[in-house]
């Protein structure tokens, strides 16, 4: 590159400032309205298949374009969506048959059958996959067959009641999409139109859907990363839903009459567990102390502005198996019981490994604060997303924290969450406790749902006693949307959805 | 024998025009910084409860989202940018120098052209495409070379360098080139001086006005380049502060009229940029041209 001679290096470092003045004072267009429905997400997901990845923007991609065989309705009931009537459960509690709702079709015209929903559930439980949904399937699916293009029936190696909730929350696909991850196909009130990398994704009215008509001629997620970006675009009416705002952003929105936010107690973890198996946090007392020195309430009031809940063990206060009455850890360090426990130990150190972004960024940076008062160091190790995720598979950590939205999976509760507190799991973290595994294993096996949430609260409770998994707050979902669209459904939101197939325009607005 | 070529006639050590003294003061503020702040602002990582506080007496730059001064940060970070860019140039240099005086010794033989070639190959990949090849390929974390552990400083400071050799080594060869066409080397060479002794202890002394002027300038990019690395979170990790991470963290509060986050930062970073610009500028005018500051088009 050469500079033209009638341009000095002086001159052009002289215009430096003010072409960054001027950049800083540009700002975007808003765009038109329409019958279109305008998200802001924070990311675009790589892989699109909600079949491998429970992200969320990938559910809430696909939450208008696929279907599952149950739905959540507005009680968080399950009830039958693509499937006609509840599954039939043999004796053994090993076979269950579901019917399926005739007259369905794919977005590409093909007839929804049980062929399709055979493809799915053995995409899922297939090891090769990379499925998330594999941990919930390995060791208790055997197989599924369609025994006539409207009745499929699964057979399972052991009796498996959580499949009941499996069969809520996955999504069905064309049985040529299953390995499929630039794009969907399901037969949800959507189709996906177009994906724009790093952009967004278009989606059109499906005419021939079965339920009722959607209400907007076309959705469009656009990618924004930035939180308050988001909500300014919001207040701008460039979007009509931004998802995932920060506490920071949340004043830019403050006495817009034309914007409701929506602060929703949420499946959504912090996911923050130790490898229990390995030194230094095979020590229970180290563990402890670590918990200990953690500054829960620092934690809530600078990075969710005090708006969420303290936490203390594995389940928060939107799961089942909660319990608002537990208190083990204070909400400010303890640092002299941490340095007590301590005693003995040298250069008590570890390796805290996040994934990207502001909020785990500032998260850590807080505890790692906190322990260093403790007398704790802490090294802190930020990997994008896809590594992340091999430490995390692979269980080359340490100390592990991560967001994680456990709705897309388990509805109302989390238990691939709690799945690395069970010895014998694919994600195990090392912790061994048979009562843990017995009882992990009754929360499977079983249908009984009372039953089931009171062994939830003794694995919760024998959790955070051992200290192994102690998310330092339980965070609230925090989407905002326009008056221009009819208001989210909070029981959707209970369960990290956004109900995007039910929204209508509202008023004159969106014509 | 010393074969030192003088500086022309007309060449000063103190510049005339306010730009310069401008540059200089800058760099100086940004050096201060780096040196003294530190020492100065207190622990860049303490938390307190005054969080997005604007600019007062208390918090001069203000305080981040997690309640810590800014002023404290910003100093630890140009320091982590002063020493990273420092690093860099030193290593190029330390490179390229050798490189490019044997190559222009040696002007238009095999030697040279190998040497050339090689340099043409890393000038051809941009530095910040380099640098995120190789940091998406080894990822931010510390990495092990054997039982060498290389941090994520070290990577920072090794790409950066890496990428100013070839631009090193094409001035300090087209510097030998002239130099070696005096009469001087010819009769050096006549009496018998040892060609190590030549290039070293001739050839070196004369070359070095030009690579002080690329040094400067390469201070500038390195800088840049290193907040740009700390901005897309490719650079230095945190907790540890930088000017990268620092504007880019702050960036996501400018729409709720947090300037101070970003802008700072920003300002301090942009000052050693212009600074180090300017003061190479200056030298090159200084010294008569002899280190050009254009770059030399291929």
């Amino acid at each position: 590159m050469t500079i033209p001679p009638s341009w000095s290096r002086r001159r052009f470092l002289g215009l430096v400032p003010a072409v960054s003045l001027l950049a800083a004072c540009s700002t975007a267009a808003p765009t038109g309205g329409g019958r279109t429905l305008r998200i802001g997400v924070a990311a675009g997901p790589s892989n699109l298949n909600p079949l491998d990845s429970g992200s969320e923007v990938t559910r809430w991609i696909a939450e208008p374009v696929m279907e599952t065989l149950y739905d959540y309705d507005e009680r968080v009931r399950s009830v039958p969506l693509l499937a006609a009537a509840e599954p039939a459960v043999s004796a053994d509690g090993l076979t269950w048959t579901i019917p399926l709702k005739r007259g369905v079709t794919f977005h590409n015209g093909d007839a929804f059958t049980a062929e399709h929903v055979v493809a799915s559930l053995d995409h899922v439980a297939a090891f090769a996959s990379g499925s998330e949904w594999v941990v919930y399937f390995l060791g208790y699916y055997s197989g599924a067959r369609a025994v006539d293009p409207n009745t499929v029936e699964i057979r399972l190696k052991r009796p498996y009641g959580l499949l009941r909730s499996h069969l809520t929350n996955l999504p069905i696909t064309h049985r040529a999409f299953v390995d499929r991850k630039d794009t969907m196909m399901g037969t949800g009130p959507y189709r996906l139109a177009r994906v724009s990398a790093g952009l967004g994704y278009s989606m059109t009215a499906h005419r021939g859907y079965h339920g009722p008509s959607p209400a907007y001629a076309r959705l469009e997620f656009q990618i924004i990363p930035d939180g308050s970006t988001r909500a300014v675009n919001l207040r701008a009416g460039s979007v009509d839903i931004a998802t995932e705002l920060p506490v920071a952003a949340l004043p830019l929105l403050a006495g817009q009459q034309a914007v409701t936010v929506h602060r929703v107690d949420a499946p959504i973890d912090i996911l923050t567990y130790v490898k229990a198996g390995d030194p230094p946090f095979d020590d229970p007392n180290f563990r402890r102390a670590v918990a200990y020195a953690v500054d829960r309430q620092g934690v809530n009031d600078k990075v969710f502005g005090g708006a969420a809940v303290l936490g203390q063990g594995p389940i928060g206060p939107a799961e089942r198996g909660y319990d608002p009455d537990l208190r083990v850890f204070p909400a400010r360090p303890d640092t002299a019981r941490a340095r007590e426990l301590l005693h003995g130990v040298t250069a008590p150190s570890f390796t805290l490994t996040i994934s990207a972004g502001q909020v785990m960024e500032d998260i850590a940076q807080i505890l790692v604060q906190s322990w260093a008062h403790a007398g704790i160091t802490v090294k802190l190790e930020v990997l994008q997303g896809g590594p992340w995720a091999q430490r995390w598979i692979s269980g080359a950590y340490q100390m592990i924290m991560n967001r994680f939205s456990s709705g897309f999976t388990s509805g109302d509760a989390n238990y691939l969450t709690l799945s690395p507190a069970q010895s014998t799991s694919v994600l195990a973290c090392g912790y061994e406790n048979p009562s843990v595994d017995t009882a992990l294993e009754r929360v499977w096996a079983i249908d009984d749902q009372g039953e089931r949430d009171r062994l939830l609260r003794e694995v919760n409770a024998t959790l955070t006693e051992d200290a192994v998994m102690f998310p330092p707050v339980y965070p609230k979902m925090i989407v905002a949307q326009r008056a221009s669209v009819s208001p989210m459904d909070p029981a959707r939101m209970k369960i990290s959805r956004l109900g995007t197939p039910r929204l209508r325009p509202e008023g004159n607005a969106g014509e | 024998m010393s074969a030192v070529v003088s500086a022309p006639r007309g060449a000063r050590l103190l510049p005339r025009d306010g730009l310069t003294w401008f540059g200089a003061v800058c760099a100086a503020l940004f050096c201060l910084l780096a040196v003294l702040g530190p020492s100065l602002a207190g622990d860049p990582n303490a938390t307190g409860s005054d969080v997005l506080a604007a600019p007062s007496l208390t918090h001069p730059f203000g305080t981040d989202q997690l309640g810590r001064d800014l002023l404290a940060r910003t100093a630890a970070g140009t320091r982590v940018s002063l020493t990273v860019s420092l690093a860099a140039v030193a290593l190029g240099l330390l490179v390229a120098l050798p490189l490019g005086i044997f190559a222009g010794y040696h002007g238009g033989r095999l030697f040279d052209d190998l040497i050339m070639r090689v340099l043409e190959i890393v000038q051809a990949l941009p530095m910040f495409v380099l640098a995120m090849f190789v940091i998406g390929l080894s990822g931010t974390a510390t990495a092990h070379l054997g039982p060498i552990p290389i941090t994520m400083t070290t990577k920072v400071v090794l790409l950066l360098g890496v990428a100013f050799v070839p631009y090193f080594a094409r001035v300090a060869r087209a510097a030998t080139m002239a130099e070696t066409g005096q009469e001087y080397v010819a009769a050096l060479r006549v009496v018998g001086v040892p060609r190590l002794r030549i290039l070293f202890g001739e050839l070196l002394p004369n070359v070095a006005p030009a690579m002080v002027v690329q040094a400067f300038l390469a201070m500038a990019l390195a800088v840049f380049a290193e907040g740009g690395l700390g901005f897309l979170g490719l650079g230095v990790q945190l907790p540890q502060a930088t000017l990268g991470n620092l504007t880019g963290g702050g960036t996501g509060y400018l729409p709720a009229g947090v300037w101070w986050y970003s802008v700072l930062p920003g300002a301090v970073m942009l000052a050693g940029i212009l600074g180090f610009n300017l003061i190479g500028d200056a030298l090159s005018d200084s010294l008569g041209g002899r280190g050009t500051t254009h770059v030399e088009t291929r």
